[in-house]
């Protein structure tokens, strides 16, 4: 039954490979979206993982100012508290390449609330960090540097300040690839040059992060705090992990629109595919019939050859897309969710792909070409064979 | 073998096809349905090989009441017992001679040794056997008709229908036809439905005749 239906099918070749074709095209698309999105759901999910319990901001109609450092001692009255940063970040914009840098302060000595921060300076040599003003940059922004080299960007970089005095720090270290998730124009330097970078005072920051020893306390914390603090911004990092899935689901929501055009053309091909099953096909049918095979036999003979296309190229489609989004990291595509958000564009996407994704993707197509196939194949197989064959 | 009573046929556009037909064949042999076009012959055909249902009247084949009989019951009756030679021969024209013959044999699921044997030993008694890996649209009309007939015949069943198999031959590949058939008229009812005058000198063979629907 396999060898016949497979000589079926490459007879049919002039139909049967732009069908695969366009059936492999739209499984490598919709999969490629399916899995990026969970797999950077999930990056941003865990990088989330590893922000403080609380984060407290001073925030005025929407807007964040710096907080005064000088709350951390009233803070750290409040029981239950673990340990109390003060963090200093944000945008700086130089006046080449239409670029915005991340400038993120950390403490070269001590203890950073922020576990991605920590894994990142764990292989730097801090102790020439003493030695002169220096940071270490992301993967992308060191080629960026690279381009204008001409100008000196090689091993340092002149910030200006907000009196339009210069301020040169060097590089230090370029952050592994790997883990540059949280932006690839990133800067990472001692939080006191952070500050001057970014115009704060040395007693402000850009937020107070907050641990806590028992996680089931944060809320009564949070009370706490606000009620010490009644005009900040308090932040749990629940709060935080569900803004980015609210964004997640926006571009999900996008991404489903696309995926639902897609599919839908998937589907009216196959029906017109199936529904327009030309004379020849329907006399194939006929002939079956008229020497012996029973409707169940050409229903299975059917069955195997709409199987054969449905797995050979949902496979196909499928391990492009895996190996797309492995080795070209999803080039174009991603740019989807990097327009908006402030995450790496030149990330190594890591790829989470999990039973339920594969299967359902697996059914949608797989499942669903078969089924029409099927459905058609019946009709034409009941149909009065005499005049077909006369 | 095959006893046919008191079988119409009525088109749903009301047409008469078969008026009370009757016909009784108890030993194999050659048998000839003759008449013009639209006298009901290739109706009948159709009835004996079970494509359509007769709206009255009952058909028996080797002891099954066919006309009663339902599809999936009908199919595997057909598979062990009729083998069907068309006018215009309905091979699968891509596919070699080999694998035409194959195709009866696929729902029997024999095993690879005995289909091997039993296409070959056929391909080599109708003498297509140095062809027999060339597919079916580059043969010539008689060898087509030939490689339709070891398609009928490769089930071994005890009925063969024809309908209309010298319609599309030359006279060389007509005396081929009569002779292939002539081969196997001892072990089978070999039943043909036509209008061409060279059966009529076959010795032994019995020649209905077929005239608006009633057999005459």
């Amino acid at each position: 039954m396999i060898n016949f239906a497979f000589k079926l099918l490459l007879n049919e070749k002039k139909k049967n490979i732009p069908l695969t074709f366009i059936f492999i095209i739209i499984v490598f698309l919709i999969s490629s979206l399916i899995i990026l999105t969970n797999s950077l759901n999930k990056i941003t999910q865990l990088q989330l993982e590893n922000q403080p319990d609380i984060t407290i901001f001073n925030q005025k109609a929407g807007r964040n100012y710096p907080i005064l450092t000088d709350i951390k001692d009233e803070i750290s009255n409040i029981y239950g508290i673990k340990n109390i940063h003060e963090r200093v970040y944000g945008f700086y914009k130089p006046n080449f390449h239409n670029l915005d840098m991340l400038i993120i302060g950390f403490e070269p000595f001590g203890i950073n609330v922020d576990k991605n921060i920590e894994k990142i300076v764990t292989d730097v040599n801090l102790s020439s960090f003493l030695e002169k003003p220096s940071m270490i940059i992301s993967h992308g922004l060191y080629e960026i540097f690279l381009q204008y080299s001409t100008f000196g960007y090689i091993d340092s970089f002149n910030f200006f300040l907000e009196d339009s005095t210069k301020f040169k720090l060097h590089i230090n270290g370029i952050i592994d690839k790997n883990l540059d998730i949280v932006s690839d124009r990133l800067v990472l330097t001692n939080i006191e040059y952070a500050k001057k970078i970014l115009g704060y005072h040395d007693s402000e920051a850009t937020d107070i992060s907050i641990d806590v020893s028992n996680i089931d306390e944060i809320d009564t914390i949070i009370l706490k705090l606000k009620d010490k603090f009644p005009n900040f911004l308090i932040i749990k990092k629940s709060d935080l992990k569900d803004s980015f899935k609210e964004l997640y689901s926006f571009k999900s929501g996008l991404l489903f629109a696309i995926s639902l055009l897609l599919l839908s053309t998937f589907l009216l091909l196959t029906i017109f595919k199936s529904t327009s099953m030309d004379i020849k096909s329907i006399k194939e049918i006929a002939i079956l019939k008229a020497i012996g095979w029973s409707i169940n036999d050409i229903l299975k003979l059917k069955l195997t050859e709409a199987s054969i296309i449905a797995i050979f190229s949902f496979l196909t489609g499928f391990l492009s897309a895996i190996l797309y989004l492995k080795y070209l990291h999803g080039a174009f595509l991603i740019d989807i969710f990097t327009n908006s958000i402030n995450i790496n564009s030149n990330i190594k996407i890591q790829i989470f792909l999990d039973k339920f994704t594969f299967f359902s993707l697996f059914f949608l197509f797989v499942f669903s070409f078969i089924l029409i196939n099927i459905i058609i194949a019946y009709k034409s197989a009941t149909t009065n064979i005499k005049e077909i064959l006369n | 073998m095959i006893n046919i009573e008191n079988v119409t046929k009525v088109y749903q556009n009301g047409f008469e096809a078969l008026k009370n037909v009757n016909l009784k064949i108890e030993k194999n042999g050659i048998y000839i349905l003759k008449g013009v076009s639209g006298s009901g012959k290739s109706t009948l055909l159709n009835l004996l090989a079970g494509f359509d249902k007769p709206t009255t009247g009952k058909i028996e084949l080797l002891g099954e009441f066919i006309s009663k009989l339902p599809e999936h019951h009908m199919s595997k009756f057909r598979l062990q017992n009729i083998g069907f030679i068309f006018q215009s021969f309905n091979l699968f024209s891509e596919l070699s001679i080999y694998e035409n013959l194959q195709i009866p044999l696929i729902p029997l699921n024999l095993n690879t040794k005995l289909e091997k044997e039993l296409i070959e030993t056929l391909i080599h008694k109708y003498n297509l056997s140095d062809k027999q890996h060339q597919i079916t649209k580059k043969l010539s009309g008689g060898e087509q008709q030939r490689v339709a007939i070891m398609r009928a015949l490769i089930n071994n069943p005890k009925i063969i229908l024809a309908d209309e198999p010298t319609a599309n031959l030359d006279f060389n590949n007509k005396m081929i036809f009569l002779e292939m058939i002539d081969s196997f008229k001892k072990d089978k009812i070999i039943f043909i439905s036509t209008h061409d005058d060279i059966f009529n000198d076959i010795v032994d063979v019995k020649i209905f005749n077929i005239n608006g629907g009633i057999i005459c």
